[in-house]
């Protein structure tokens, strides 16, 4: 019962950091989101292609109707047709990778919890595979099998483990634990796979494990933002009743809050938005774990700040580290993964030898 | 502290056996496979009927097809040479005491130099791929597989009594272990366009071959020749950009040193990419459109193109794919409709000049107007493969 108690005297704390504390946290808020229209913007001037930033904002302003007169094709293809998408793709899939890295570690209340840990990563991983060794014998694009499969595959296994959750009861360790066990299952399914398959399609499943923004469209953006934009809000609506939850779940259920509803819901919104993006980007890790502590660390544990902080945290260091990954040997291009591994970790080491308080009692 | 001890000893023990178990493997393995080379010798030294051991079959056989296919060579066979020294495409010398007559090949690539050459008898084995996925060249299917090509199953091939390995791409440690258990393995790439008529001759001198060898390497050397003079007169103003890519990922390119770039070059043509310093450079979309190539290249898989036929609906697909990415619009090549597909069993591989043809006709239709690359393709599987040509090679 002591966790209880705990839980209470959690719950008035982190309303008297919040009435304290309020200003600073908007503008840890205001600080992340002109960080995110900054990368956006210096991001669009920077490219293997050798268009001057005069160029490059004509375009846009041009193309947004801000200003008259006309663009060069070549000048309208570099940076509306590939740059621009392709920082959007950035945007969004760290919007939800990080939002739901975020959600997930709240409602699970475990600070290991990530798309990643739970086994979506793997199952989408699998489902991908098997579109791809598939390949030759399914009718149509296969792009769109590779993100439905590996959409469909992701969604499955957290519904499943959320299945055994509630068979067993919803302890802490039980997502986790068969969180993990699925993900060797799959991950022994991607091995077999990949140990059966030809070279061809192995190389393909390399390439998509390790995960990269290449594929970036209008199409692809225009999919994506309505539905990661849709379900950060419906996310953030339900921020008050996670952070009830966050005291304890007896203690969220004496205040109304129908728990099992709730974990449901956020559990299905997170899978939703970090499968629909990855189906696209391929594996991209680091992001849903790391953003979520960076944030917990700047702005506290309120999921009112804490879900968009992180959520553009998570879009801030996607297109910097995007950016960076295919302009430092342009026109090569390094996979994004390496570099928000670079350049992440150090920031989270230093901010985790910085910090004063312990999150994860 | 005393279970400590304990358990490390028992670590130890444990270690100790595995040790002793796979060193006795290893020795036993190594008996057999030269107890094999023994037998093969004799009988083949006397040129005798089939023995009853594979070995014995492979050993006779060599010599008759050898002598039977090529006409020649088979005298180089039969007679038994002093030690042969022969450097193999990582610059590793390696020597043979006398020709080796039971050969692992792992990668389709030297397999098919093996057929080109008439020694496809001396294979006792291939890799899963070679076997089962590019069914290249065709006596492959009625071989055993060792298992995957990078990391082949070492026991069977000591079983097997294999003398020599060829491999397109081996795992650096299975082969050193390999090595250490008595049976050499040779790298032999097979794709690496300018190192192809190295590795004819280098097989051709240790395996008997030579005069086959020096004939298959001739000819694709003048077949580069010929391509090359025709464009030899080009201002670089006049040589159009080429774009290849991968079949393995869109903007995964190939630059210089790799098996396309040397053919772009012999065509007259400049590979956007030659310069890149990464072999198989994933590039940006944005450099390719400002770059502008006025030709795009697609490797297309063998189950797309190859000796099995074409897949018409995939090959559509592959190339609306390409034509249909954001700002492709811009490129010369697609404007144009100068983007073509291709398999890889005709470019990078002793095959080769038959996909040089096409791509030198693709980029100067008017330099190679009277080649024609199905006549030549028919002309070189049947002089050295025995082979009639079938299947659909390129989607134009």
């Amino acid at each position: 019962m002591t966790k209880h108690g705990g839980g209470v005297q959690d719950a008035a704390a982190i309303g008297e950091l919040h009435r304290k504390h309020a200003g600073r946290k908007l503008l840890v808020l205001l600080v992340l989101a002109a960080l995110t229209v900054l990368a956006v913007l210096g991001a669009a001037t920077l490219g293997s292609a050798s268009l001057g930033i005069g160029d490059v904002v004509h375009v846009i302003l041009v193309k947004l109707g801000l200003a008259g007169g006309s663009v060069d094709a070549l000048g309208n293809a570099i940076v509306w047709e590939l740059r621009l998408p392709r920082i959007l793709l950035a945007l969004v899939t760290g919007l939800a990778l990080a939002g739901s890295g975020t959600v997930m570690q709240g409602v699970l209340r475990n600070p290991l919890v990530s798309p990643f840990t739970l086994g979506l990563s793997s199952a989408a991983a699998f489902g991908a595979s098997v579109a791809i060794i598939a390949g030759a014998s399914l009718p149509g694009n296969l792009r769109y099998w590779i993100i439905g499969s590996a959409f469909f595959f992701g969604m499955a296994t957290v519904l499943f483990i959320y299945f055994v959750a509630s068979l067993k009861g919803s302890g802490k360790a039980t997502y986790l634990l068969s969180g993990v066990a699925i993900s060797y299952v799959f991950s022994a399914g991607v091995s077999v796979m990949k140990y059966v398959s030809d070279h061809e399609a192995l190389r393909e499943i390399v390439v998509w494990l390790m995960g990269g923004l290449w594929g970036a469209s209008w199409h692809v953006v225009a999919i994506l933002l309505p539905l990661v934009v849709g379900i950060l809000l419906v996310l953030l609506a339900n921020a008050w009743n996670l952070n009830v939850m966050a005291g304890g779940e007896e203690v969220a259920a004496s205040m109304g809050v129908h728990v099992k509803r709730l974990r449901l819901l956020v559990l299905v919104l997170a899978t939703l938005a970090a499968s629909a993006t990855i189906a696209f980007t391929g594996i991209i890790g680091f992001i849903g774990l790391m953003a979520p502590h960076i944030c917990r660390m700047l702005v506290g544990g309120d999921n009112r700040y804490l879900i968009p902080c992180s959520a553009l945290m998570g879009a801030v260091l996607l297109i910097v580290s995007d950016t960076i990954g295919r302009t430092v040997i342009a026109p090569t291009e390094i996979p994004v993964g390496i570099i928000t591994s670079f350049i992440g970790v150090p920031f989270f080491m230093y901010l985790l030898i910085r910090q004063r308080r312990q999150w994860w009692g | 502290m005393n279970i400590k001890t304990r358990q490390s000893i028992w670590g130890l023990t444990l270690a100790l056996g595995l040790l002793l178990l796979i060193a006795a493997g290893c020795g036993s393995g190594t008996e057999q496979a030269s107890g094999n080379q023994q037998a093969n010798g004799t009988q083949q030294g006397q040129g005798s009927g089939a023995g009853s051991e594979p070995g014995g079959q492979v050993g006779t056989d060599s010599g008759d097809s050898a002598a039977g296919e090529a006409g020649s060579g088979s005298g180089e066979a039969a007679a038994p040479p002093s030690d042969i020294t022969v450097t193999d495409s990582d610059e590793k010398a390696h020597t043979f005491a006398k020709t080796p007559e039971q050969v692992v090949i792992l990668g389709s690539y030297p397999a098919s130099m093996f057929q080109a050459l008439g020694l496809s008898d001396l294979v006792v084995a291939v890799d899963d791929f070679t076997k089962d996925s590019t069914a290249w060249p065709p006596f492959v299917t009625s071989l055993p597989s060792v298992g995957s090509s990078k990391t082949p199953d070492m026991e069977q091939i000591l079983t097997l009594g294999a003398d020599a390995v060829l491999a397109s791409y081996i795992d650096p440690d299975v082969a050193t272990k390999l090595e250490e258990a008595g049976v050499p393995v040779l790298s032999i790439y097979g794709y690496k366009t300018e190192l192809i008529p190295v590795e004819l001759r280098t097989l051709g001198r240790l395996f008997g071959a030579e005069e086959r060898a020096e004939a298959y390497a001739a000819s694709i050397e003048s077949h580069w020749a010929l391509i090359e003079s025709r464009a030899a007169d080009l201002e670089e103003t006049d040589k159009p950009t080429v774009y290849w890519e991968s079949s393995s990922g869109a903007y995964r390119t190939f630059s210089g040193g790799t098996g396309a770039d040397p053919l772009i070059r012999m065509a007259g043509g400049i590979n956007i990419a030659g310069e890149e310093p990464v072999s198989n450079p994933q590039v940006s979309a944005e450099w390719l459109v400002e770059k502008n190539p006025d030709v795009i290249i697609k490797y297309a898989s063998s189950t797309d193109l190859g000796f099995h036929g074409g897949n018409e609906a995939n090959l559509k697909d592959i190339r609306e794919e390409i034509v249909s990415r954001p700002g492709f619009d811009q490129i010369n090549a697609v404007q144009n409709g100068r983007v073509y597909l291709i398999s890889n069993k005709i470019t990078s591989d002793p095959l080769g000049p038959v996909g040089l043809t096409y791509l030198a006709k693709w980029l100067h239709p008017e330099r190679y107007d009277d080649l024609d690359p199905t006549a030549l393709f028919q002309d070189i599987l049947e002089t050295y493969y025995g082979e009639p040509y079938k299947g659909e090679w390129v989607y134009e």
